[in-house]
């Protein structure tokens, strides 16, 4: 009888038994993981919120000069997967990763990594526009100004505007650097953030619901922005917009309550999805 | 419901809900309308309060920014003041100028003879005019030897009495002026040598227990010291506090325990606050009691949870994004709170810290505990200065028998709110220009 | 080894959107193409009874009707409009949008193929009034057949789209040897009839009627490969055959 309370007890110092039940569930992947030319490598990812777990075991790969959409319902894990690609979840208390998330062969959760660092080789921008309550200059200025990317104030100037060129804004703001960000419009707002993470010059740029805030229009110029950086970047994009993913994405993520259900070519994704869930997410058969 | 019978409906066709709103939307408006009188009837109560309150202490204390003087013709003849002619200050001072006055004031009235008639004339005049006057001569010595008209400070009966406070018609037993000095001062006033002159000496004096000689320099310089110091202790103390249990600190059962406790501080009585002040600082520390520098410790303490409460409150207000933008162009954590949070809430933050000021300046009951309620003539010019403040000197005031001090308090009162408004004015303003900082 | 791309879970395609009026809208189209096949095959046997039995009533009839069907396939064609514009559909749906507007040309034709067959009895019962009884029962027998097994391919095509059965659209698969033998016979049988007397414009009007017959039995082959699309997937046109039939019977069709 003892004994076998005491290895209970066992059992529930390592794992508690919602952890358990939970872990159980995690499901197998359809389709190919991995990229050919992998800038990040993430291998059986999980994520804790206390004892809820919000990615099972999830294996992805960003290669290079691809966009890698993801989707799924809410609540899926898809933005919380991508926060832990910088580890942006670093700032939630209660938060854990654990597996394998590598850049460019670099282990990302290793204790002696510094996440400030990562952070600017791994941008991100968020669902709701958010330029500082700062002139426009200085939004962009603000990444390199604190990493020390320039030496003088000319090359500061000729960073901002390569940035905001970059972006497709400079023509529209060169007249008014000195105004501030907050007075453009929502999808000005957007692509300002979006040359604020690429004066850093990162190499891999987080895109969580990046036009979930923008009409159409500023969508389109948005998709367009990001078509282009794909020239230079690996782009991982988190949408609830299907069409967006198929028009974006190379590639095609398809999460479910915390597992990676399915992952390959856009077009195959959305033409001929090998798993039921995939296929009833993106014909609208849900729930 | 209602039991009676209600009356067949016009047609069987069923009611429209059109109908059915447009019958209760006449309560529904009647109930707005009535909410509406209920919060105007409210504000009403709680502004005629305000004005109430204001045009008493008003009419009660404007008077006293005028003061009673009485012209006399004084005799400076250098013999007398300076009768060696080295117009040395030492020398000047020493005279006896409370002599001269008096002999001015013999010279008004030749025919009185009596002593006791001639100690009653001579109170006329304030025990301290002569102390005035001797101010007047050093600052100007060119007057010594001429015999100028001076205005010289009347007693504060006297000034009651021209102020009209004093009834001079009542019975002479219940009023504190007897005839005769009603009769010096009518024929005063009938030659035109009293006059009400502007009270600079309330404005540039100390207290005093004679009521025309106290001012509120004193207790303002020592509420201005108190105040600057647990500004500069409070606020940076304060909102750091606020920022490292925000924005740092581990969320866990030890800081839930400072939060509650932080939350109890801000509504501990003050008095404690003095009870502490006296133990510690005091007590244990030997801080010299009754200075601006122990009464803003105490207040500093006072004020900490208002100041980190509004403070958190500010800081809880800034939107996370702002935090995730600069996070996610790789600020760190202090770049973060120090490049963008903390200038989106200073503006919280001052507004808290000012009202915790404005509590701290109207303040009186720790510092009852820690001796500012010394009688302490001398303006104060340093942190270590034995000092009274504001409403301690209110409070002296009011406790004051004189007539005359009723409506010093009441002014004292007027100068303390005009501070009270100038900072929150302040509040606003500083609020205002830091909201829009391009 | 067997193409694994074949192996996929079958999905409950008919129903299930969030959005209730897009499954409407899939079954009307459906629906649609549905009662074309119908009227094809109807249109299909009242032409061959008119040729066969030489009830020329049924030829006119047959030609009267024909533009019930081209009307239906503009119906068709509208509602496939219609559910892209609204639906934007992808993967199922998309393929089902895709292929019943493929399957809706192909039914429209194979109405056309009726007419022809209708067209040509007509003109073949004109000519026919002067010398009775040429045509033998041989070669009667022979064209029932090539209907026969025409109008059971097609038949069982449309019903494969009412469901999007693979099973029965590669039992249309299995069946086209057995098109192809029944229109060979045919045509053999109607090279021998010129000794029989039949002047060449009859049997040219025979020939081309055989051909049409063959003609449907293709066009329910085209459609059966569309189910396919739709079912699994899989674009099958232009591959082997026989290969394709034992894949699929490998993964238990």
């Amino acid at each position: 009888m003892s004994t076998t309370v005491e290895a209970m007890d066992k059992a529930m110092s390592v794992m508690t038994s919602a952890e358990l039940a939970s872990a159980q569930h995690s499901r197998e992947t359809v389709g190919d993981f991995t990229a050919a030319e992998p800038r990040m490598v993430c291998r059986n990812v999980d994520v804790w919120y206390g004892n809820k777990q919000a990615i099972k075991n999830v294996s992805l790969d960003i290669g290079k000069n691809e966009v890698v959409s993801m989707i799924g319902p809410s609540g899926c894990g898809k933005s919380t997967f991508l926060r832990s690609l910088n580890r942006m979840n670093d700032t939630i208390v209660d938060c854990r990763v654990t597996g394998s998330i590598q850049l460019d062969g670099e282990e990302i959760y290793d204790k002696k990594l510094d996440p400030v660092p990562l952070r600017a080789r791994v941008g991100m921008v968020f669902q709701k526009p958010n330029p500082f309550p700062k002139s426009i200059y200085e939004n962009v200025a603000y990444g390199p100004r604190i990493h020390g990317l320039t030496n003088n104030k000319a090359e500061l100037d000729e960073l901002v505007e390569a940035s905001l060129q970059k972006a497709g804004l400079w023509k529209e703001v060169k007249e008014r650097l000195d105004q501030p960000g907050t007075g453009l419009s929502g999808g000005q707002q957007q692509r300002l953030c979006i040359a604020r993470t690429i004066a850093v010059s990162p190499e891999v740029i987080l895109m969580d619901e990046p036009c979930s805030a923008l009409d159409p229009i500023a969508t389109a110029i948005v998709e367009e922005l990001i078509d282009e950086l794909r020239q230079n970047y690996s782009i991982a994009i988190v949408t609830h917009s299907m069409q967006q993913a198929a028009r974006v994405s190379q590639r095609t993520a398809y999460f479910h309550l915390g597992d990676l259900i399915e992952v390959g070519e856009t077009n195959h994704i959305f033409t001929n999805p090998q798993h039921k869930l995939t296929e009833d997410y993106i014909t609208g058969r849900f729930g | 419901m209602n039991n009676t019978p209600s009356p067949p409906p016009a047609s069987d066709a069923p009611r429209r809900t059109i109908d059915i709103v447009n019958a209760s939307l006449k309560r529904r408006y009647a109930r707005e309308r009535r909410f509406r009188r209920l919060g105007a009837f409210a504000v009403a109560l709680g502004l005629s309060f305000v004005v109430l309150l204001f045009t008493d202490i008003v009419s009660k204390g404007y008077t006293a920014f005028a003061q009673t003087y009485i012209q006399l013709p004084l005799n400076l003849s250098a013999e007398v003041i300076d009768p060696s002619g080295s117009r040395e200050p030492a020398t000047l001072a020493a005279a006896n100028y409370t002599k001269l006055i008096r002999d001015a004031l013999r010279q008004q009235f030749p025919d009185l003879t009596e002593r006791q008639a001639l100690r009653r004339l001579y109170a006329l005049v304030s025990v301290g005019a002569g102390d005035l006057v001797r101010e007047q001569v050093l600052a100007e010595p060119a007057l010594i030897g001429t015999t100028p008209e001076l205005w010289v400070l009347a007693d504060d009966d006297i000034d009651m009495l021209v102020k009209g406070n004093i009834d001079r018609t009542a019975a002479p037993e219940d009023r504190r002026v007897s005839d005769e000095t009603i009769g010096w001062v009518t024929q005063l006033e009938q030659q035109g040598r009293v006059a009400k002159r502007f009270n600079t000496i309330f404005l540039t004096h100390g207290t005093s227990r004679e009521p025309e000689l106290a001012g509120i320099a004193g207790a303002l310089m020592g509420s201005f010291y108190t105040l600057l110091l647990t500004l500069l202790l409070s606020f940076p103390i304060g909102v750091g506090a606020a920022l490292y249990l925000e924005e740092f600190a581990p969320k866990n059962r030890w800081t839930d325990l400072i939060e509650v406790n932080i939350n109890n501080l801000a509504a501990v009585p003050s008095i404690v606050f003095g009870l502490l002040g006296l133990a510690v600082f005091i007590g244990f520390f030997g801080i010299p009691r009754s200075t601006p520098l122990v009464a803003a410790l105490v207040m500093t303490i006072m004020t900490l949870p208002t100041i980190i409460i509004a403070s958190r409150v500010a800081l809880k207000s800034v939107p996370p994004s702002i935090r995730e933008a600069a996070l996610g162009v790789g600020a760190s954590a202090l770049q973060t709170q120090f490049h963008h949070v903390l200038p989106l809430a200073l503006p919280g933050m001052l507004t808290g810290a000012i009202i915790g000021m404005a509590r701290a300046l109207g303040e009186s009951a720790p510092l009852l505990m820690i001796g500012m309620i010394a009688f302490i003539v001398d303006i104060p010019s340093g942190f270590t200065d034995s000092a009274t403040v504001l409403p301690v000197q209110i409070f002296l005031w009011a406790d004051s028998p004189e007539r005359a001090f009723v409506e010093r308090t009441s002014a004292a009162i007027i100068v303390l709110l005009a501070f009270l408004f100038l900072m929150n004015l302040a509040a606003v303003l500083l609020r205002r220009k830091f909201e829009r900082r391009w | 080894m067997p193409d694994p791309s074949f192996a996929k879970p079958k999905t409950d395609i008919t129903t299930g959107h969030t959005v209730h009026r897009y499954d409407e809208e899939l079954a009307k189209l459906r629906s649609i193409i549905l009662e074309m096949g119908g009227r094809v095959v109807e249109q299909t046997q009242a032409a061959v009874v008119a040729l066969v039995d030489r009830v020329e009533c049924q030829a006119y009839r047959v030609l009267d009707r024909e533009p019930l069907i081209d009307y239906l396939s503009l119906d068709a064609d509208e509602e496939v409009f219609r559910v892209i514009t609204r639906r934007q559909p992808t993967a199922i749906d998309l393929r089902i949008v895709l292929a019943l507007s493929k399957i809706a040309g192909e039914v429209e034709r194979a109405g056309d193929k009726a007419a022809r067959i209708a067209r040509q009895a007509s003109e073949l019962l004109a000519l026919l009034d002067t010398n009775a009884d040429v045509i033998s029962d041989e070669l009667n027998q022979a064209l029932q057949a090539l209907d026969d097994k025409a109008c059971c391919m097609f038949e069982r095509s449309i019903q494969a789209v009412a469901t999007f059965d693979v099973k029965l659209a590669l039992s249309i698969f299995e069946d086209e040897p057995s098109l192809y033998q029944a229109s060979n016979a045919a045509r053999q049988l109607l090279g021998k009839m010129n000794r029989e007397g039949l002047i060449p414009r009859q049997v040219v009007c025979l020939l081309t009627a055989a051909h049409a017959l063959e003609r449907i039995g293709n066009h329910a082959a085209t459609i059966a490969e569309q189910v396919i699309y739709v079912a699994l997937g899989q674009d099958i046109r232009y591959r082997n055959r026989e290969i394709l039939i034992d894949t699929l019977r490998h993964y238990g069709y």
